[in-house]
Formats: structure tokens, C-alpha cells, sequence
């Protein structure tokens, strides 16, 4: 059985009235929804996301009917909501990001690559949401162009822009100093 | 090429998504430009990055938690079908929905009623077709979903508890399901009717952007006591729908085609539903048609038997 078949499976079971086949459904991607709302939304919220996610998968998972896989449905479930969750946040949730950006003292690094991979996620969170959503998915998830259009239900040619756009800023702001100018050709 | 038409598209000539004509055109400027070039090494060395930041693990404390939130919200899930037999404090919604109105009927006469939201936007909802008879045979039409259709049903409130009994087996508990957020419910103006009022037609009447269906019986307060909720749960229905059609049963739009005969209809609105009449309960398509230029409502079994029609 396929995972995508016993997805279903799950879902079947837990509308007829199988509590528990949810609860295995949870588990079985739960990482996967961690990990978005983590990336797209930032640290401090990623696990009270997760569980609202998990709260509204409970009402809504009837409403999957197959048409695209049940993992690129969680996906768009839950950037949506990681997208309405930032568009309420307030003030004091918005530091996350100061302090992702500025962290302050640290302990000592040992590792270069940490010190890169910290970085890199800090300019993540520097992006508008939907800039950071379609780096995520493409660079950090490594889905095709055609399943990221699919998930954030956007035309293949936006996919292409935004991931240009998002990845000029990014190299920005990873190099400050900047290219030299350009000359034209 | 330039180098603005270039760096355009190096994202895109990275991930190897250009088209070949593109392609060669990006390597011929690269070749030549080397501020292009060394753009394009950034960008790799960006999206290398990128690709080596780990997959995280939920913490076990987070894993334990959210566990702990969702078994909880299943006890609460699964309590519910046995309260609404009597226990429970506030009825589901879909329950609340149609109440007021059902107070006087008699138990012996056969009770549809559903009500019919109409948004005017949105890109979820029911298909709506068009349903021509084409003279080789009938032809159906997609119709783009410029209108989302989302719809809630019940019967009577006897029938209602041998429904919810009935399913708490299968755990199709609607309401426990569908239930709205209260910020889902909204004030309506008062109703319009559409069609024939003479007090003997079932009535379709609109209020703002809803659409209800009631049935000769219900008064005038009685429709007024309905209250107003929006439903998002159209999409649940549907996938009922298809697992209903999937088991060799016939199709919401085969359903209309059969009320509609030989003539010209409109498939306003379609639902799964249970319908009564002195037989018993049955599985039945609930479909809306215009037809003439009048809403016609019939309940349809899933192989075909009209079992009850307005018009």
C-alpha cells in the first residue's frame, strides 16, 4: 500500500468514526507540517501552528477528495494558515523575527556550517511570506515547479518570478557588500 | 541577451526549467559576461545552502502536547452524536439550522427541507452544470464555478434523531463535523421569494445571498425563525457524492437529468441526503433544478427512483 493509498485509508476510516486513524494520520505528518510552519512562520509559533493545523485538518480532512495528494492538499492547508496567522499577528509576535535576524550574544559556535545554516534562515525569515513559502518548498523541500503552482494555487510563470525574486534578495542579503555593478553586454 | 534578461532568468536556468531556445541564449550571454557568471555561482551557492538546512523534528514535548490536543478533541468529537439525543446542551447546528421551523408537522408526512447558500465568489463548491437535452441523447455542460454552492440538509426533528442514531454507527456525524465558528453566522435581511407563493408549492425563497427551500406547512414566522448560518460544507458532501457515485450508483447530474425528463434544466444545487416517506429513510440525491424558469427540488435514490418532487 502506497503512503498517498493509506492516506486515504486513514482518512476513510477516521470518517467512519475512527478516532484513532486520525491520531495515526497526525503522526505520520506531523513532522512534515512542523517543519512548514517552522520555515514559513518562524520558530516561536511553529508548534502552536502545528497544533492549530492539526485542529482544522480535523474538521476539514472529509474535504479531500483525491484530486491532488493528500500531502500537497496538508501543504496548502497549512501555509494558508500559517499566511492568516501572520496577517493577525500582532506586535509582540513580530519580534521573533527581530530576534531571528539580531540574535544577539551567543554561545560559541564550533561549527562554520552552523554559523552559515543560521544565516540562512534568518534571511528566510527577512522575506515576505510568500517569497519565503516558495523558497521553502522549491530549495529546502525540493519540490518540482509544477507542484509548487499546485500547492500555493498559483500560475507556473508567478512559481518562476517569485523564486527569482525571492533568491535575488536572499543573495543580497547573504552578501551585503553586493555584486560589482554590472556592465552591460 | 542583456544582463537584465539574463539575471531574469538565471533562478529559473538553475533549477533547469527554461525552455531550450532560453536556455542557449542564458549560456551564450554566461559565457561572455562574467558578472552574469559569477551571479549564477551565488545563486547556486545560495540554493546549495538552502538544500543542506536539516529536516526538523518536532521536540518530543511539542510531539507529546499536540497528541495530547488532538485525542482530546476526538473524545469531544465522539461524545457528541450520543449528547444530541437528549443530553446535549445546544443541538448541531445543522440542527438549530431548521428547529423553529418544523414544530407543527406531522410525523406522517414526508419532510424535505435544506437550504441552499449561494456565494457569489470563491473557488470552492459544488459543480454547477448545465443539463441540455442535445436531441442525441443529453448533453452536460461544466459550467466554470463562478458561484460556490454550499449547502446543509435536514428532515424533521424524529427523523433527525433516528438519522443521527442511525450514523453515529458509521460516525457520519454531520454535525459534529461541519460545525461552523460562530463568526461564521451572519445577519440576513428578510426573505424574497422566488416562484409560486400560494401556500400549497414548497416555497424557494432568498435571503441576501442564501437560498432556502421550505415546505408549504412552514409559516411565514416559521421561515423567519430559520437561523442564518454559513455552512462550509459543500466540499463534504461532495466526496460523499463521489463515493456514492464511485459505488455504482448514478450521479448528482444524472439525478437532475432525471427530473429534468427531456427538458432544458439547470443544476442549481445537489446534496446527499436522506429523505422520509411512509416507506422509511433512504440514501437520496437532493437536487434543485430550474426548470421553465422555476426551481423544481426532488429527492432522488442513488439508483434512480424520483422519490419526491416539488413541482
Amino acid at each position: 500500500m502506497t503512503v498517498e493509498s493509506s492516506d486515504r485509508a486513514l482518512i476513510d476510516r477516521y470518517a467512519h468514526g475512527d478516532g484513532p486513524a486520525f491520531s495515526e494520520l497526525v503522526r505520520r505528518h506531523q513532522r512534515l507540517v512542523y517543519n512548514i510552519c517552522f520555515r514559513v512562520a518562524g520558530p516561536a509559533d511553529a508548534e502552536d501552528l502545528t497544533q492549530e493545523v492539526f485542529m482544522r485538518l480535523l474538521d476539514k480532512v472529509t474535504q479531500w477528495r483525491g484530486d491532488s495528494k493528500f500531502t500537497t492538499w496538508l501543504y496548502r492547508l497549512t501555509l494558508n494558515h500559517c499566511r492568516d496567522a501572520l496577517r493577525r499577528r500582532r506586535p509582540d509576535a513580530v519580534e521573533v523575527d527581530e530576534r531571528l535576524i539580531d540574535p544577539g550574544p551567543r554561545p560559541e559556535r564550533t561549527a562554520e556550517s552552523h554559523e552559515i545554516a543560521d544565516t540562512v534562515t534568518a534571511a528566510l525569515m527577512e522575506l515576505p511570506l510568500d517569497y519565503r513559502a516558495v523558497v521553502f518548498l522549491r530549495d529546502i523541500e525540493g519540490f518540482a515547479y509544477g507542484e509548487i503552482a499546485d500547492i500555493l494555487e498559483i500560475e507556473l510563470g508567478t512559481v518562476k518570478s517569485r523564486l527569482a525574486r525571492a533568491r535575488s534578495r536572499l543573495c543580497k542579503m547573504l552578501e551585503p557588500i553586493g555584486p560589482a555593478s554590472h556592465q552591460r553586454v | 541577451m542583456m544582463c537584465e534578461d539574463c539575471l531574469e532568468r538565471l533562478s529559473t536556468y538553475i533549477d533547469d526549467e527554461l525552455a531550450v531556445s532560453e536556455r542557449a541564449q542564458v549560456e551564450r550571454h554566461l559565457a561572455e559576461c562574467p558578472d552574469c557568471a559569477a551571479e549564477l555561482e551565488r545563486l547556486r551557492e545560495l540554493t546549495a545552502q538552502l538544500r543542506a538546512e536539516p529536516g526538523l523534528e518536532m521536540p518530543a514535548a511539542a510531539a507529546a502536547r499536540l497528541d495530547d490536543a488532538v485525542s482530546a478533541a476526538l473524545r469531544e468529537r465522539q461524545t457528541a452524536p450520543a449528547a444530541s439525543s437528549g443530553a446535549r446542551a445546544t443541538p448541531p447546528w445543522w440542527k438549530k439550522l431548521f428547529q423553529p421551523a418544523f414544530g407543527g408537522l406531522a410525523a406522517s408526512m414526508a419532510v424535505l427541507v435544506f437550504a441552499v447558500i449561494v456565494w457569489s465568489g470563491g473557488g470552492v463548491g459544488m459543480n454547477r452544470e448545465l443539463l441540455q437535452d442535445g436531441g442525441s441523447g443529453a448533453e452536460k455542460r461544466l459550467l466554470p464555478p463562478d458561484n460556490a454552492y454550499r449547502g446543509a440538509k435536514t428532515a424533521d426533528p424524529k427523523t433527525e434523531e433516528a438519522q443521527t442514531e442511525s450514523s453515529a454507527d458509521t460516525g457520519d456525524d454531520l454535525g459534529g463535523v461541519f460545525a461552523p465558528d460562530e463568526s461564521e453566522v451572519k445577519e440576513l435581511s428578510a426573505p424574497q421569494v422566488l416562484g409560486a407563493d400560494d401556500g400549497d408549492s414548497p416555497r424557494v425563497f432568498a435571503r441576501d445571498d442564501l437560498l432556502f427551500l421550505s415546505m408549504p406547512d412552514m409559516s411565514a414566522v416559521e421561515r423567519d425563525n430559520y437561523e442564518p448560518i454559513e455552512v462550509d460544507g459543500a466540499v463534504d458532501s461532495r466526496m460523499l457524492f463521489d463515493r456514492a457515485a464511485s459505488a455504482e450508483t448514478i450521479t448528482s447530474s444524472a439525478a437532475a437529468q432525471i427530473v429534468a425528463g427531456e427538458q432544458e434544466a439547470e443544476l442549481l444545487f445537489a446534496e446527499s441526503g436522506r429523505f422520509e416517506d411512509a416507506t422509511g429513510v433512504r440514501d437520496a440525491w437532493i437536487v434543485v433544478i430550474e426548470l421553465n424558469g422555476a426551481p423544481v427540488a426532488a429527492a432522488v435514490t442513488l439508483d434512480g427512483e424520483v422519490l419526491y418532487r416539488t413541482d
